[in-house]
């Protein structure tokens, strides 16, 4: 019974984060300085029609209850608004993307997730922290996602799940290996191997259960990292998804597009961060 | 604590390296040499040229100046603000606090990066660079903030039940005497807090310059330069192309040296 | 008494920078209960840690001889330390909360204690435990073993960390003051449990203590460790005789004269109740 209520105060709380983020994003896009311009009015040719056509807009939109109304019934009628640079419903051009970035993003997860668990098990078994696990992760971490996509293409090898894979490895690695050397010097690990338990029975019945927090958090860590690597990868690696849409759509100031895309992400960040427990930072990882 | 203070030491003489490069006479960052596009290297250019004869070594000196100097000035104002928002939702009535922790729960929810992109297309066409170099900054530090914030308010929080605030309390402190106590408590959280946000920063900048998104021509930017290496037949001219990226990667290990605490 | 020496202990152990214990020489007998005492920072949890082969675990370095048996366990690897760890020598620690995983329930922590050292399965591990929670007493009672560290009492977990202890019926136990985290009541309690552990089974134990009242209820022989070296090991029954000045202080700590406290050796702590009662009035 506890365990139900806890569920729905964290949903409840999530849902009304949400709704905080669709109504602030849509505020912030709406009042800032460049959003009633757009590149048609540089251009001799539309400016007199894309003039009209932005003045049309703002008197759609113009005070903030109209905004709102008009932003909640694009969503309910399923379009999330009209795109400014084709013309379509924003969910047309959203939906088949959808499926590729998902299942980039959720092979990068897995394998990473795979990956810097052998390594950090293996690393934190030893005393201190050894310079060959720490080195290869610093310095993938010391990369930006956009070089090494490029060097990767360059160099004709891998593509992008291999360069996410990388990245999330190391991030989770870094966290992984800290969170389980704490656990090692725990005194209930101690009196556990004087009991004379082996190693890998220690860590199956005595570490993980004691860091099952932790691993929701990097759970979480994990889907907001994807998030940011999204973009560059897929831009770089020309993979028709949802970053490369918003990218475009970032170029070509195609505000309506961009807006759906942010909210969509934060909307995905926010439900996946419900299963974490608040208290555990993890950006400090 | 010695390869702490080695890597200060080789950051500091990086950054006066760069600068003397940027401010010797005779080198400027947008002089197009239009005879020597893509030149190896050279007497007048020692690095080589880029695709409109702009001396690259001139070029990412500036780049490194400016992009350090960005990203410290952000992380400064995100920490500041995150102090401020941590410790005034602590100490005020808890459901202020509470409210406060959802503003930073919002933040944190939205993809920084998206975000990002969404705010700098946002902006007005006829920006110039400099403002486009401070409007990014600026966006970095104001999306930075709730982390830290979250953080600064836990250990907030934990300071108000201490028994040392309770004496203090009891001796009849007023409440400005009290923040005096408790900022110097607040200090181990928020060195590493901006310690850490300057290398996130200059990675971020970086990014977003990779993707156009960033800072505006002529001025140099990390992003700018990383976005030469996209057209691979520049990389058939000449190896310098990998100057930038290669001295990027070293400041950002330097600087997450700097900021590693010793641990036990 | 039968005069086998079941551990022979000559070693000295230290951490990077810093020599803990510079020369401790000390045996036991089969059967016999040696009481360790020192005062705080004397290196009793070194020694503890260094008998049991995980001081390197913890930064630290030993040399010397532990021959258990005849066995040096110093010699050995860790994977063969490994296997005699709770099988033949079992550590009851010092404090009952931070020693169990607060993480899993107890019913885990006896499995996986027994699967250890024992291929035979969970019903052979509720046979045994049947008897051995009868013997500490505890409930035998699947829902207490459902519970978890945090929902029993320190006393309660002391005991379990006790069970644990026996599970594998070791030849040595090294119990590292196993009642300091206690309240007096349940002190007298455990120490008489180890007591009739150590006359039914004849379990070699060896007790470290700060505190020299249950040393001299408990033990056999007494050694005195100070400053990292043991100075004085004599008989309890002579204690009287002794010389060294750390022993002379610790003796002159005591509430009571040292011959008043070994005249109630022997007896139980209700016998002696009585008597005192008796005495009075």
């Amino acid at each position: 019974m506890r365990g139900a209520t806890r569920l729905l105060q964290r949903l409840a709380r999530t849902l009304l984060v949400v709704l905080l983020v669709v109504v602030g994003s849509t505020l912030l896009m709406r009042f800032a300085p460049g959003y009633l311009s757009d590149a048609r009015e540089m251009d001799a040719r539309y400016a007199g029609a894309a003039r009209i056509e932005l003045s049309a807009e703002a008197a759609r939109s113009g005070t903030l209850w109209q905004l709102l109304s008009n932003e909640m019934h694009a969503w309910t009628k399923g379009s999330l608004g009209l795109s400014r640079q084709y013309d379509v419903p924003v969910l047309q051009l959203i939906g088949p993307r959808l499926a590729v970035t998902g299942s980039l993003m959720l092979r990068s997860i897995v394998l990473a997730w795979t990956l810097a668990l052998c390594a950090s098990l293996l690393s934190s078994a030893g005393r201190n922290p050894s310079m060959l696990w720490q080195a290869p992760a610093a310095v993938l971490l010391a990369v930006p996602t956009a070089a090494m996509a490029t060097l990767s293409l360059l160099a004709g090898s891998g593509g992008p799940v291999l360069v996410m894979t990388l990245l999330l490895a190391a991030r989770d690695f870094k966290f992984l290996d800290r969170t389980l050397r704490t656990a090692w010097r725990d005194p209930c690990l101690l009196q556990a191997r004087a009991q004379g338990i082996p190693a890998l029975r220690l860590v199956r019945a005595h570490i993980l259960p004691g860091i099952r927090p932790q691993l929701l958090a990097l759970a979480t860590l994990s889907i907001v990292t994807a998030l940011g690597a999204l973009v560059p990868v897929e831009v770089i690696f020309n993979v028709p998804g949802v970053g490369q849409l918003a990218w475009n759509a970032a170029m070509n100031r195609d505000l309506p597009v961009l807006l759906a895309v942010t909210m969509i992400m934060a909307i995905a960040v926010t439900l996946a961060g419900m299963t974490s427990d608040r208290s555990i930072d993890w950006q400090a990882a | 604590m010695r390869a702490r203070r080695l890597a200060l030491w080789a950051l500091l003489g990086l950054v006066l390296a760069a600068a003397a490069v940027v401010w010797a006479p005779n080198s400027s960052y947008s002089n197009q040499d239009r005879d020597l596009p893509l030149a190896g290297a050279s007497v007048h250019h020692p690095a080589g040229t880029d695709a409109l004869g702009r001396d690259r070594m001139v070029r990412v000196a500036a780049a490194l100046l400016l992009g350090l100097a960005g990203a410290v000035a952000a992380a400064a104002a995100t920490t500041l603000a995150a102090a401020a928002v941590g410790a005034l939702s602590a100490f005020s009535p808890a459901a202020l606090g509470a409210a406060g922790m959802m503003v930073c729960d919002v933040f944190l929810a939205l993809p920084w990066l998206f975000l990002l992109m969404m705010v700098r297309s946002a902006l007005p066409l006829t920006t110039s660079p400099g403002s486009s170099a401070a409007i990014t900054f600026f966006v970095l530090a104001a999306l930075g903030w709730p982390a830290c914030a979250r953080a600064v308010y836990r250990g907030a929080v934990n300071l108000k039940h201490a028994e040392w605030m309770l004496q203090a309390r009891a001796g009849g402190l007023r409440p400005s005497q009290m923040l005096r106590h408790v900022m110097p408590n607040l200090m181990p959280l928020l060195v590493p807090q901006f310690l850490i946000s300057i290398p996130a920063f200059i990675m971020a900048e970086a990014n977003l310059g990779a993707l156009g998104l960033g800072i505006g021509e002529p001025l140099p930017s990390w992003g700018g330069m990383l976005a030469e290496l996209d057209s691979s037949a520049m990389l058939l001219q000449t190896r310098w192309v990998y100057l930038p990226i290669a001295l990027l990667i070293l400041v950002l290990l330097l600087v997450e040296a700097i900021s590693v605490e010793a641990r036990p | 008494m039968n005069g086998d020496i079941l551990l022979r202990v000559q070693l000295q152990a230290g951490y990077a920078g810093k020599q803990v214990l510079h020369d401790v020489r000390f045996e036991l007998q089969r059967g016999e209960v040696l009481g360790l005492v020192g005062t705080s920072g004397a290196g009793k949890s070194t020694l503890v840690q260094s008998l049991l082969g995980l001081l390197p675990w913890r930064g630290g370095r030993v040399t010397g001889q532990v021959m258990l048996d005849g066995q040096n366990l110093l010699a050995l690897s860790d994977r063969e330390l490994r296997k005699l760890r709770g099988r033949q020598v079992a550590l009851i620690p010092q404090s009952p909360m931070t020693a169990l995983n607060a993480a899993i329930s107890l019913q885990t922590h006896f499995n996986e204690a027994w699967k250890a050292h024992e291929k035979s399965g969970v019903a052979a591990l509720a046979r045994r435990l049947r008897t051995l929670l009868a013997e500490v007493q505890l409930p035998f009672d699947a829902e207490f073993l459902r519970r978890r560290p945090s929902q029993i009492s320190v006393g309660q977990a002391q005991r379990v960390l006790i069970a644990l202890a026996l599970l594998h019926r070791p030849a040595l136990i090294i119990a590292d003051e196993p009642t300091s985290a206690l309240d007096p009541v349940t002190q007298t309690q455990i120490v008489e449990l180890l007591k009739s552990l150590n006359r039914l089974h004849g379990t070699t134990l060896l007790y470290i203590s700060h505190d020299l009242v249950s040393v001299l209820q408990l033990s056999d022989r007494v050694a005195v460790l100070d400053a990292g070296t043991i100075v004085e090991t004599l008989p309890v029954l002579d204690i009287g005789q002794a010389r060294h000045p750390s022993t002379l202080a610790l003796l002159k700590a005591l509430p009571v004269p040292a011959e008043v406290l070994l005249s109630y050796r022997g007896r139980s702590a209700a016998e002696s109740a009585d008597h005192i009662l008796s005495k009075c009035s």
